[in-house]
């Protein structure tokens, strides 16, 4: 799960730059990287709070 | 070597317990008292009429400091009868002596008289409001009520009734919801509340005074309290001062920045820097996590050095900007262009970050039950507390809402009962949550949604004027979460302030009304026995007039600077910005400060990056960290009780200068 939200963040977060860059900063895909930027960091929190305190 | 990560959960307890410095050990007490009660009545009641006088004639209350005077008469009262004051006494007495004297100080807070001077001012006439200024406001503009200057009077039966159960219903939901969310913010997650320790440990301070031998916190008070004095003399009082004898006042420093603005522009035009002069922010960077004020300066200095004007201005994005314009006028024009929207998208993303790292713990809460009070992810509350069940408190909350969009939909019934339900329970949670998390980090509201209710009434199509006149639930309770953590930190009982608060309101309701309709009674207001608003009514009834009619033609200025694209970049850069610190193993504090300074003008964050350098490299080393951590917020908490005493005596001089009659022969 930690792995998946590095690559989802990681992703987002070039999409985002990507999309400022290359197709005129429009909001649709600026959002679709939000989107995928929270679904990271809250996989990145559920690890963190259920997952390694655990291990 | 790889950095170890430190969870969110790990450096948020870390910081709250930093910030707790009397390491989480208390026993609670009720403040209680009758004594108090009496105290807070006797003074508070006393010094409204004056706060208020004293707004109308210069424009300044004087109500800051007051709290402050009362305590400390309070525990002289109590040296000299051989007895003591508990810290939990004084706290309560501090709060309902501030609500007591506060009250009604602000012209739209009590707003009767205001709408009595309103209604027939040439300006309401002209944009034709006059006419239509619902009966749930004020009386007719040729009421007796208003020919006689009397609020106490039939024609004021709906505005005083509608006012009465409206304040009472606010307070509920004030309680409720900023009780709620403090649960979720200081218990479930432990944000630390960095300025809850200074209110704490003043109260705490001028306790100790009333009792058997003299403790450091007090010296250290008395030390805060000198500087505050001095600088308060030297910052206000000098101008305060000679502003009433000369035509123009001396500010050795100016008041409030220097404007270096139009000096930075041949090599960073479009960039703004005014360096703020009230060096008593250099407290609060003692006091705030130093992180945060490091990282905020580095991020509004990379903003007007770099982002504004090598990245922006030359891609055309600030494009009303010219050579020339001071501060505001840069902030005017850039925020139009960029900045207002921008930051309405990076608000959203406290939000998001906020529900990202409170969705984990409320799965984990069944786990989490058996965890002691005081852990992150736990919400068992410390034993004595006078906590109410959480629930409660939300189905109170949610009562007095509906009770209250009830209520607006009887007096606008026409305006679309949608728009009155989202913000009472979409935009309202989401606000006051984001705030609350600002609060909690912070120490200060980061949420601004400009122009919300212009957008809502384009929106609703809704063309009549009696909207203007409604207080559409909209409503922020984060503030208030940090009152609760006072509380707390000074070991006071949940139910003896609500119990307080409660005795408290009605009282003063009823009181600031009756203050109202006697200054009324002395002479019209505004008139030239209220120079302040004489000056000034008349300039705020055309802005009334103005906001009111703007929207006529279904347009506006400010509307139209929003735009998708800009909220999109906040939103989204913010939420990189937060995932790419969390992916490098760097602790989320970083976050706020960055995503909090981008945009802000670096030279208003100097005092405070000065006293967070000094805090750092210097107390630190000289009295150890958890030493300085115990002694800073009393020094902060005693300085603002000398620069609050300093306020008060020049207001009271200033006061008795209006008063003296100069004859010309």
């Amino acid at each position: 799960m930690e792995k998946l939200a590095y690559a989802l963040i990681f992703i987002g977060a070039i999409l985002w730059v990507f999309s400022i860059i290359f197709m005129g900063a429009r909001w649709q895909p600026q959002m679709l990287a939000a989107a995928i930027l929270t679904v990271g960091i809250i996989l990145a929190h559920v690890w963190e709070e259920l997952f390694r305190e655990k291990k | 070597m790889a950095r170890e990560r430190v969870s969110q959960a790990e450096e948020w307890q870390a910081w709250a317990q930093r910030y707790d410095v009397e390491g989480g050990l208390r026993t609670f007490e009720s403040g209680l008292t009758l004594k108090v009660f009496l105290g807070a009545v006797f003074i508070g009641l006393l010094m409204m009429p004056g706060s208020i006088y004293l707004t109308l004639v210069a424009g300044q209350s004087g109500a800051g400091a007051a709290p402050w005077v009362a305590v400390i008469l309070f525990t002289e009262l109590a040296r000299r009868s051989f007895t003591t004051a508990r810290r939990q006494e004084l706290y309560i007495l501090l709060g309902l002596t501030g609500a007591a004297v506060g009250s009604g100080i602000h012209y739209r807070a009590y707003p009767f008289v205001w709408y009595a001077y309103f209604i027939n001012t040439p300006q309401a006439e002209s944009y034709e409001i006059a006419d239509k200024i619902p009966y749930w406001v004020a009386p007719a503009k040729d009421a007796v009520a208003i020919a006689e200057r009397s609020l106490l009077h039939m024609d004021w039966f709906w505005p005083l009734a509608i006012f009465l159960v409206m304040k009472l219903l606010a307070e509920v939901r004030y309680i409720s919801a900023s009780y709620f969310l403090f649960r979720l913010t200081a218990d479930l997650e432990r944000l630390p509340y960095p300025l809850a320790p200074i209110q704490a440990q003043g109260a705490t301070a001028l306790a100790e005074t009333t009792g058997q031998g003299e403790t450091w916190r007090w010296r250290v008070f008395s030390i805060g309290s000198m500087a505050g004095l001095f600088w308060g003399f030297f910052y206000i009082g000098i101008p305060s001062l000679t502003g009433v004898m000369m035509s123009t006042p001396i500010e050795i420093l100016k008041i409030p920045f220097i404007d270096f603005t139009p000096s930075i522009e041949s090599f960073a035009p479009s960039g703004m820097f005014a360096l703020w002069t009230d060096f008593g922010l250099i407290l609060q960077g003692f006091v705030l996590p130093f992180p945060i004020i490091m990282s905020e300066f580095a991020s509004a200095m990379f903003t007007q050095f770099v982002l504004n004007p090598r990245i922006l201005y030359p891609l055309e994005i600030l494009h009303q900007w010219r050579p020339g314009l001071d501060m505001r006028g840069v902030k005017l024009f850039n925020d139009l262009d960029f900045w207002l929207s921008f930051n309405m998208g990076k608000s959203f993303s406290f939000a998001a970050v906020g529900l990202a790292a409170s969705i984990p713990i409320m799965l984990s809460m069944k786990q989490s039950q058996q965890q002691q009070a005081g852990t992150r992810g736990s919400l068992q509350t410390p034993p004595g507390r006078g906590d109410f069940p959480i629930w409660l408190m939300g189905g109170l909350w949610v009562l007095s809402m509906i009770v209250y969009v009830w209520i607006v939909h009887r007096m606008v019934p026409n305006f679309p009962v949608s728009f009155l339900l989202g913000f009472a329970f979409l935009y309202t949670p989401l606000h006051s949550y984001i705030n609350a998390r600002t609060f909690g980090v912070l120490g200060r509201p980061l949420f601004v949604l400009p122009y919300i209710h212009q957008a809502t009434f384009i929106l609703s199509r809704y063309e009549e004027i009696d909207i203007w006149f409604v207080h559409l639930p909209d409503e922020d309770y984060g503030a208030g979460t940090q009152h609760w953590r006072v509380l707390e930190l000074t070991g006071t009982t949940f139910t003896s302030d609500v119990l307080g608060r409660a005795l408290m309101v009605p009282l003063l309701i009823v009181a600031t009304i009756v203050v109202w309709h006697f200054i009324w009674k002395i002479a019209p207001i505004p008139s030239s026995q209220y120079p302040f608003a004489q000056t000034w009514w008349p300039l705020y009834a055309t802005d009334e007039a103005l906001w009111k009619t703007s929207l006529r033609d279904g347009n506006s200025q400010m509307l139209q600077a929003i735009r998708g694209d800009y909220v999109s970049a906040g939103f989204t850069s913010s939420l990189a910005i937060y995932g790419i610190l969390w992916a490098a193993k760097l602790p989320s504090m970083w976050f706020y400060g960055i995503v909090g300074g981008i945009g802000q003008d670096p030279g208003m964050m100097i005092p405070r990056v000065i006293g967070a350098l000094i805090g750092r490299f210097y107390m630190i080393k000289q009295f150890g960290l958890k030493r300085w951590f115990m002694y800073n917020p009393v020094l902060a908490a005693g300085f603002t009780c000398g620069v609050g005493l300093v306020g008060m005596g020049t207001v009271a001089i200033a006061l008795v200068s209006k008063a003296v009659i100069v004859k010309p022969f």
